[in-house]
């Protein structure tokens, strides 16, 4: 059934669309008008933390107050062997829910063709969790991995320097540990 | 203008939808955290523990001494026969030492020898020779010295009766004469039997003759001569053979044989003489007698001459208890008018017990002639043997009753006549007592032995006859010692291996390895095998892991008997195609590195494998290390491993720990075990891994 529009309905749907260009032209515009937000932003401890391992001392780990930054400057490898630093450090899930972590290479650097290979692994007990990361040559992430409540992993550093590399080189590493979510 | 306007208010609503869209996606963006960890310097530092070479093998290490490869070797040797010796009577017949160093159908070939030997001539064999000449003779090496019973046995005739002829024959080594028949015939078809018994040592080779002559140039003949060789396990045996007189009409003693029994059982019992009498009027007398009351032969002659020797042999098989027993052969003469004389006394009595099976009959009573010239059975045994080589003895008294008639006796089977004796005796009392044999090869079917005879009158008697058939345990057997050299390496398993054959089917082979450690060859165990070889080439191994240095001496030499035995008496040959003799060296290099500590600060330290190719034919790998007292890091055994992780060892301040590595292998091959030398610091759980290689060729 044909429904014949009225006269002047037409008129009325264009001021419309007119008064709707109108707002938009008045946002973009450079002339803007400022509105207030109260925003108060507390201190939290953080869900997840760097926790002292065995190795830790060895490592010469500094751990930050907050368990959010942990620095090595004691670590060292002979030529042509494998070090092995089984808990340099831990990681710990202090949420009372489960937390996704992500640790990850941000930057390698220094004498790096004088190292054979370098990787970090993580382990919940004597279970490696996610990927090896392999700085320089491999992977660079552990990947998104789930961490329980309460859990506790351990930080694994294998170091080789190739054969007949001098006690004066050095490379240096920088990782994050990227924790989604509040 | 209409539709104009229409466009443009649909553009403005899709711009709309876009710019919604937009914030929405802009409320919703995520909130992570990011923790950081660094690690600057990770420093590259001079080892701490490094890896030095050792004195042994050969080790190549890193530039900085954190890793090494290890090459030793195993030592697998084998090593053939240097020299030979034949034992006993066994002889070289082709081939030399160069034969026998490999599998290779090429042969050194061995001649067995017996226990036993046999030789016989049965066919009419004639002279006129005063001196003794052959007819038949055995050469006898013997496998080992000892006491060797020979029997003997032929029919002799001689062509002339005349008073001054005569045949006589004798058993003889060369040197002595040990049995003596010399006969004068009253009939030139006469055939006097001739029985020999001597019980010799033998020490080498030894030849034994059955010779005969003439007594005056006439001619005479000999046949039927059979020679036999043997030993036996439990023998008794008494002889006396110088000549013995006696006028006496009361029996004395020439030969006493005393003994007690091991065993109660049955026995056979044979003797032997020669008896005379200087007068052709009076007769000798002679018999065997068991304890002072069992007669087993009683013999009279009147001689046609005072030169004569008479034949004296019987044969009976007895029954024995535990009992002392005394066998006595006596003589005496009918008439202190004459003398009797009598020689070369033999008596033995053998354990029918070493003798694998015998079957025996006899017929004690006396059996006449009774019609001329007919053939009587006197007494017959039938049984079905065990297949193999049997002696069958045939023992007969025997009398023509009157010097013009004769007695003919013979002993078969099946028909086939080994003895057939025609003899007349001197008087009407006279009696004799003489024994005939054969060897033959029995088969497991009937067989039917018989001692017959036949006279040419009723006088003609015979008496005492008995057979016995014995299956012979005897052996040929070729037996030779090699020796060789080694080394006096520490041995993990030691392997000897013989390829032989021999002409005939189914010897015997024993293999001994000469133990130094109990000072003689093995019954049983580790350097002992018997096996069984025949036509084609057998190969016979033995692997010996329980302390193979025992069958070397201070200087690695080592020596094999072989013995190849089979039940017969006729020669075989024995080939030797390999023999080797291989080692499998346990070699011991200490040391083949060195760990050492060189700062202040100690540590833990400890081998671990992680990876190996090849492992399978390595018998004994030992990686030990040692520090004052050693510790077992990784060890295979017959190629798995029984430790594949060594326990924690403390490396002191600038201390110093020696690797040591022991190998055995049991195949030639490349073996590589890959390790780790795993350093700890005490108390963390921080560790270093070098790489230590072992190769193994």
């Amino acid at each position: 059934m044909l429904r014949r529009r009225r006269k002047g309905q037409t008129s009325l749907e264009i001021l419309a669309l007119l008064l709707i260009a109108l707002a938009i032209t008045a946002v973009s515009a450079a002339v803007y008008n400022l509105l207030y937000m109260n925003l108060p932003i507390s201190v939290e401890p953080a869900k997840i933390r760097f926790v002292s391992g065995d190795d830790s001392t060895v490592a010469g780990a500094q751990i930050g107050v907050n368990g959010t930054y942990v620095s090595f400057n004691s670590v060292s490898g002979w030529p042509n062997a494998l070090r092995v630093y089984t808990d340099a450090v831990r990681i710990k899930n202090f949420d009372p829910s489960s937390r996704t972590i992500n640790l990850r290479l941000d930057s390698y650097n220094g004498d790096t063709s004088a190292v054979e290979f370098i990787r970090i692994k993580l382990f919940d007990g004597d279970t490696q969790m996610g990927n090896t990361i392999e700085a320089g040559t491999g992977n660079t992430s552990t990947g998104d991995l789930s961490m329980s409540a309460g859990a506790e992993w351990r930080v694994q550093l294998e170091i080789r320097w190739k054969d007949g590399v001098l006690s004066t080189y050095s490379v240096s590493l920088q990782l994050s540990l990227v924790v989604p979510g509040e | 203008m209409r539709a104009c306007m229409r466009n443009i208010g649909a553009l403005i609503l899709g711009l709309t939808l876009m710019l919604s869209i937009g914030l929405a996606g802009w409320t919703q963006a995520s909130v992570w955290n990011s923790l950081y960890a660094h690690a600057s310097p990770i420093r590259a530092e001079e080892p701490k523990i490094r890896l030095r070479e050792g004195t042994a093998g050969t080790s190549i290490i890193s530039i900085n001494g954190t890793s090494a490869k290890v090459s030793i070797s195993s030592d697998i040797i084998a090593y053939n026969p240097s020299g030979y010796t034949p034992l006993g009577g066994t002889t070289l017949i082709s081939g030399a030492l160069n034969d026998i160093r490999a599998d290779d159908s090429v042969y050194m070939t061995f001649r067995s020898c017996g226990y036993s030997a046999y030789n016989e001539s049965l066919d009419i064999s004639s002279t006129t020779s005063i001196s003794y000449v052959d007819k038949v003779s055995l050469t006898f090496n013997p496998p080992e010295t000892g006491h060797y019973i020979i029997i003997a046995d032929a029919e002799i005739q001689c062509s002339s009766t005349a008073v001054n002829a005569g045949v006589k024959a004798r058993l003889y080594n060369g040197t002595n004469t040990y049995q003596e028949v010399i006969y004068r015939p009253r009939n030139t078809a006469e055939w006097y039997p001739f029985n020999a018994l001597k019980q010799l040592y033998i020490q080498g080779q030894t030849t034994i003759r059955l010779q005969f002559a003439s007594v005056s140039g006439s001619s005479v003949s000999i046949r039927n001569a059979r020679l036999f060789i043997f030993k036996a396990t439990s023998v008794h045996y008494a002889e006396s053979e110088g000549r013995s007189t006696t006028n006496s009409t009361l029996w004395v003693d020439k030969v006493t044989l005393r003994f007690t029994p091991s065993s109660e059982g049955d026995y056979l019992i044979i003797a032997t003489a020669n008896l005379d009498s200087s007068s052709t009027s009076y007769d000798v007398m002679c018999r065997l007698i068991q304890d002072d009351s069992i007669i087993h032969a009683e013999v009279r002659r009147r001689p046609r001459a005072a030169s004569n020797r008479y034949n004296f042999g019987a044969m009976r098989k007895i029954t024995l208890d535990l009992s002392e027993h005394i066998f006595s052969l006596q003589f005496c003469s009918s008439s202190s008018f004459a003398t009797a004389g009598i020689q070369y006394a033999h008596i033995i009595v053998i354990s029918l017990r070493d003798f694998p099976a015998y079957y025996y009959q006899e017929s004690e009573s006396e059996s006449a002639a009774q019609q001329p010239n007919t053939w009587y059975d006197k007494v017959t045994l039938s049984y079905v043997p065990l297949e193999g080589e049997h002696l069958i003895i045939g023992s007969l008294h025997h009398t023509s009753g009157s010097p013009i008639q004769q007695v003919q006796f013979r002993l078969s089977q099946n028909g086939n006549i080994a003895s057939d004796r025609v003899v007349r005796q001197g008087a009407s009392m006279d009696y004799e007592a003489s024994f005939s044999f054969m060897k033959v090869m029995l088969n497991p079917s009937i067989k039917t032995d018989k001692i017959q005879f036949s006279g040419t009158s009723k006088t003609v008697r015979v008496k005492m006859a008995r057979l016995v058939s014995i299956q012979l345990p005897f052996q040929q057997i070729a037996e030779m010692e090699f020796t060789g050299t080694s080394n006096i390496k520490r041995w993990a398993q030691l392997t000897w291996t013989v390829d032989c054959s021999a002409s005939i089917t189914s010897t015997t082979v024993v293999i001994q390895l000469y133990n130094y450690q109990i000072g003689g060859y093995p019954e049983e165990g580790n350097g002992f095998a018997k096996a069984e070889v025949g036509l084609n080439d057998s190969t016979i191994i033995q692997t010996i892991r329980d302390n193979p240095a025992c069958f070397r001496d201070a200087s690695g030499r080592w020596r094999m008997r072989i013995r190849c035995l089979k039940t017969r008496t006729d020669p075989f040959d024995f080939r030797i195609d390999w023999i080797e003799f291989k080692v499998f060296c346990q070699n011991t290099y200490d040391y083949v590195l060195k760990i050492t500590n060189c700062i202040a600060d100690s540590w833990i330290v400890r081998f671990r494998a992680y990876s190996e190719v090849n492992i399978g034919r390595l018998y004994n790998y030992t990686i030990y290390v040692y520090d004052g007292d050693s510790s077992i890091q990784i060890q295979i055994i017959d190629g798995d491993y029984s430790q594949q992780c060594g326990s924690w060892l403390s490396l002191d301040g600038f201390g110093v720990i020696y690797v040591v590595v022991s190998v055995s292998a049991l195949e030639l091959g490349i073996s590589r075990i890959h390790t780790y030398l795993e350093i700890n610091r005490p108390n963390t759980s921080v560790y270093n891994l070098m790489d230590v290689e072992f190769e193994v060729s």
